[in-house]
């Protein structure tokens, strides 16, 4: 199976805040780790590709958004495994990928 | 009697004023308008009205109209010895004004006697809601986009970033820019409002965001005000199972701290949170905003929290005498900040 990209921007260009119940317009990373990051991992885990999250194209991110997606996801499967399937592209702000592998060391 | 509402005036006071000769007795106007006073608190607010440039007076003004607000009292702003007036005091008004009204408790007052500034609160809309009925309710947007605006919401939307940085980069660069520290900002204070103004539960405070677009000096000021409980209040509240429970008698066991000031500069700088959580704060909560500012991404950040205020651009953090229930924030979008072409 093919390396997989999942693009930031696709779910939203205003990736907003934690929790569901934060807002009806916060966009958050709850949302986004459930229905795009988690279905795309689930689909790598087993073989031997790596997903690709891609964080350019959008307005910019909260701290809060950034650890539920990705602290989030290493709380369900162990900062290991995250750490090992997932790759970050980050041009427009290169220090956002020091932040979220902190976020997964420490979930 | 009912008397004449000077806020209910939709339009400028001074327009085709005449100089008539002080009469001997009370006009009219006079005695219907000092009927009015007497069913109301009076509260003058500071002669220079700035939360900014005048926090104590502008704290004790605010704490006067909090008194009012929960024993449900009229009010009466006397406004008409102001001589200096900025967003600031603007923002505190419309919110105090949109929270009196919302409990359905009346709220009154006059203009300033300064022209220029009685000008600035018409220009902010601030006389045209006062004069319609105003419903407890989870958004309000008054003013327009471009110039005076303020949104107010208990919830983080993440969508309002979007206009607001299209608006503020026309003004600025003349064409729409990504300002990413922009949106972190205004996500951090959303998100710090909505979770923790409260001590009861999430979402129950209104946050309130002014945004003025200064053309001529091509920069815009954001506000950002909530009466929460502030965020020394919020820290001592916190769970047994919060990484936060007992962070005061961690830090002081490990590092030397005063007062109030001394350590919010040590929670800006990430220092407390290391201590205390022992792991690197990398970016979150307010720290986060203070490295948007050390990033250039923003200009100008002061920070106002219960008894602390801090001009964090210049490094200075003094406690202040009065203390302030919320927290009061502003910094500034100008040409020198990073910004990226636009990403769409």
């Amino acid at each position: 199976m093919d390396n997989v990209t999942v693009l930031v921007k696709d779910f939203s260009i205003t990736p907003g805040s934690r929790e569901l119940d934060e807002g009806k317009r916060a966009h958050t990373g709850e949302d986004f780790r459930d229905n795009f990051l988690e279905p795309a991992f689930k689909n790598i885990l087993e073989t031997n590709s790596k997903l690709t999250v891609n964080l350019d194209g959008t307005i910019g991110y909260g701290t809060s958004w950034l650890e539920e997606v990705f602290g989030g996801l290493a709380r369900r499967y162990g900062n290991d495994i995250v750490l090992s399937k997932l790759n970050f592209i980050s041009e427009e702000e290169p220090y956002l990928i020091d932040d979220i592998l902190d976020y997964i060391k420490n979930a | 009697m009912r008397g004449k509402n000077l806020f209910k005036q939709d339009f400028n006071p001074y327009k085709n004023k005449i100089k008539k000769p002080k009469p001997r007795y009370r006009t009219k106007e006079e005695i219907v308008d000092d009927e009015s006073k007497k069913r109301y608190t009076i509260i003058a607010a500071p002669d220079n009205f700035s939360f900014v440039e005048n926090p104590e007076e502008t704290i004790v003004f605010i704490n006067n109209l909090e008194k009012c607000y929960l024993t449900r009292e009229r009010v009466y702003v006397n406004l008409q010895n102001v001589t200096a007036l900025d967003y600031s005091a603007v923002t505190v008004l419309l919110s105090v004004m949109f929270s009196f009204k919302a409990r359905n408790i009346k709220f009154n007052g006059n203009f300033p006697k300064n022209e220029n500034l009685a000008q600035m609160l018409i220009d902010s809309e601030f006389f045209k809601f006062l004069s319609r009925q105003i419903t407890d309710k989870l958004e309000y947007t008054v003013g327009k986009a471009n110039q005076i605006f303020t949104r107010a919401n208990k919830e983080v939307n993440s969508e309002l970033g979007l206009p607001v940085m299209i608006e503020a980069s026309r003004t600025i660069w003349g064409k729409e820019r990504t300002c990413k520290g922009l949106q972190r900002t205004l996500l951090e204070l959303m998100q710090n409002t909505n979770n923790h103004a409260s001590i009861n539960q999430k979402g129950e405070k209104h946050w309130w965001l002014s945004i003025n677009h200064d053309r001529t000096h091509k920069k815009v000021t954001f506000i950002f005000v909530d009466y929460g409980v502030g965020i020394f209040e919020s820290l001592k509240n916190k769970p047994t199972d919060n990484k936060w429970y007992g962070w005061f008698e961690k830090l002081t066991d490990k590092l030397f701290v005063g007062e109030n000031n001394d350590i919010f500069k040590l929670l800006l700088e990430g220092e407390m949170h290391l201590t205390v959580t022992g792991q690197h704060f990398r970016g979150k909560g307010l720290p986060g905003i203070k490295q948007v500012l050390d990033r250039n991404q923003i200009s100008n950040l002061k920070i106002i929290s219960n008894n602390v205020s801090a001009d964090v651009a210049d490094n200075k953090y003094l406690r202040l005498k009065n203390q302030f229930s919320g927290t009061f924030v502003t910094w500034e979008l100008n040409e020198s900040n990073v910004n990226a072409p636009w990403i769409m």
